[in-house]
């Protein structure tokens, strides 16, 4: 039999080696798949949030749409009908001068005017023509008008952006002006507040800090419910990419600090 | 001669760099980490023993049938921790059983004058299967992170490296040391892939800081 020549030393260093290059080797591809996978998860996970935010915006956008056509509606169909009722009312005479008619015709007359009165707010309410013609300051200045008229609560307002704000796209003013309608409304409806303050600051030529506080009964941190309200404002500062802070405690008010940065 | 110097030096000294930095960041380390700190400890105090001995002449090669035992138990329980319930009791079993083969290895069979090679080749063997699984495991567990921020698979890339490379030599000391006239570069590999062990069970504890 051929004695083997083999150089068992150099086998077996051979064999050490390759062993050593086809592990790692292994290891490496196995971390480069297992990258990919991650990396691959990630960016569905962003793309799922980008249309989830594509989404939401559109429900947004369409729900406006909706509220101005209704608030036109209102305002342009029902308004004018009822102004078209109350000048027939106005034309009818009484026969006589005690005719007992004239007591119909006025409580009717005041009728129409509380409902002609009421439309006119709803249809402002849904979608009022300040913000569009001349921005959120206006916008909200009429709305704090009318809250302070009715003596529930005494809102003020302080203005140091206003060359930020006259230039802020429509789209932004009204997710804005939904999230500050909504604040105030929370304000009247739970936190037995006298005052409320609105204050908008602009950071440089970049960005706008929205504050509203009110001196109500707060809340405790943990107890804040994320119910429709605070999820509708959620909803619209994603959609406008602004981020928000709450600070509140009990018997310590409540404040909101809403950070928008302004595309240019 | 050079070799020397790396092999009873620089290797020996190698076993401080994963026990520094697991000292440093030892309270954030979890369970398992821990198993293969004391392991590391352990080696690192085998070996020195071994050094001593071979430094006085004095024959050393029972100390790798004893240390074998521990090495596997070591290994078994960081792995133990790492599996499903299901899988300990087995784990657990062999534990004994191959320290009980062990035993009968040293005292019967290679009775301790030569390399236990029938013991650790198949040691190795079960080490390995034991990183595969591990690796299974991860690959449907843990989708979410980067492969690096987990310092388990570290650990688990250095004692794969480690005991698949290191098979063949497992497999062919007695061999090597009986007809080779210089087997000692045999071993110069072997302790560069200990090193490399060492290296990744260092970056395994670092990564606990994260």
């Amino acid at each position: 039999m051929q004695e083997v020549t083999d150089n068992v030393f150099v086998l077996v260093v051979l064999g050490m080696a390759g062993t050593f290059l086809m592990v790692v080797s292994f290891i490496l591809i196995y971390i480069r798949n297992q990258n990919k996978i991650l990396t691959q998860r990630q960016q569905f996970q962003r793309a799922e949030i980008a249309h989830q935010k594509d989404l939401l915006q559109a429900i947004i956008e369409s729900q406006e749409a909706e509220r101005k056509r209704i608030g036109q509606d209102l305002h342009d169909d029902v308004g004018t009908a009822l102004s078209s009722l109350r000048l027939t009312i106005e034309m009818l005479k009484p026969q006589q001068i005690q005719d007992n008619n004239d007591k119909h015709v006025k409580l009717s007359k005041d009728i129409i005017d509380k409902v002609i009165k009421d439309v006119r707010n709803i249809s402002h309410n849904l979608s009022p023509p300040a913000l569009s013609y001349y921005g959120l300051v206006a916008a909200i200045e009429e709305h704090c008008l009318v809250i302070n008229q009715t003596g529930s609560l005494e809102i003020n307002l302080y203005n140091e952006a206003q060359h930020l704000l006259q230039d802020m796209a429509l789209p932004v003013s009204v997710a804005l002006y939904r999230v500050l309608e909504e604040l105030i409304n929370n304000t009247i409806k739970h936190a037995y507040a006298t005052k409320s303050t609105i204050k908008f600051t602009a950071i440089g030529e970049e960005a706008i800090i929205i504050e509203y506080t009110d001196n109500g009964k707060g809340i405790s941190s943990s107890l804040i419910n994320k119910g429709m309200g605070l999820q509708n404002i959620e909803s619209r500062l994603t959609v406008i990419n602004a981020a928000y802070k709450i600070d509140t405690a009990e018997g310590s008010g409540f404040k909101m600090t809403i950070t928008h940065t302004l595309n240019k | 001669m050079s070799y020397r110097l790396y092999t009873d030096y620089i290797i020996p000294a190698s076993t401080f760099l994963p026990l520094i930095v697991g000292f440093l960041n030892y309270k954030r380390l979890i369970w398992p980490l821990k198993i293969i700190f004391y392991f590391i400890l352990f080696s690192g105090i085998a070996n020195l023993i071994n050094l001593i001995l071979i430094y006085h002449h004095r024959h050393s090669i029972f100390i790798f049938h004893i240390y074998t035992i521990f090495e596997f138990a070591f290994i078994s329980l960081f792995y133990l921790n790492l599996f499903k319930k299901s899988w300990h009791k087995p784990i657990l079993i062999l534990i004994g059983a191959f320290s009980l083969l062990c035993m009968v290895n040293f005292i019967f069979i290679q009775k301790g004058l030569e390399f236990n090679t029938y013991t650790r080749s198949l040691e190795a063997v079960m080490i390995i299967g034991y990183c595969v699984a591990y690796l299974n495991q991860q690959s449907i567990a843990d989708t979410e992170h980067n492969w690096g921020s987990n310092s388990l698979n570290w650990i688990n890339a250095g004692i794969l490296v480690y005991y698949s490379s290191g098979l063949f030599m497992f497999i062919a000391s007695n061999y090597l040391m009986k007809h080779l006239a210089f087997p000692v570069y045999i071993f110069l590999l072997l302790d560069t892939f200990l090193l490399f062990e060492y290296v990744l069970f260092a970056i395994g504890f670092y990564k606990c800081r994260k």
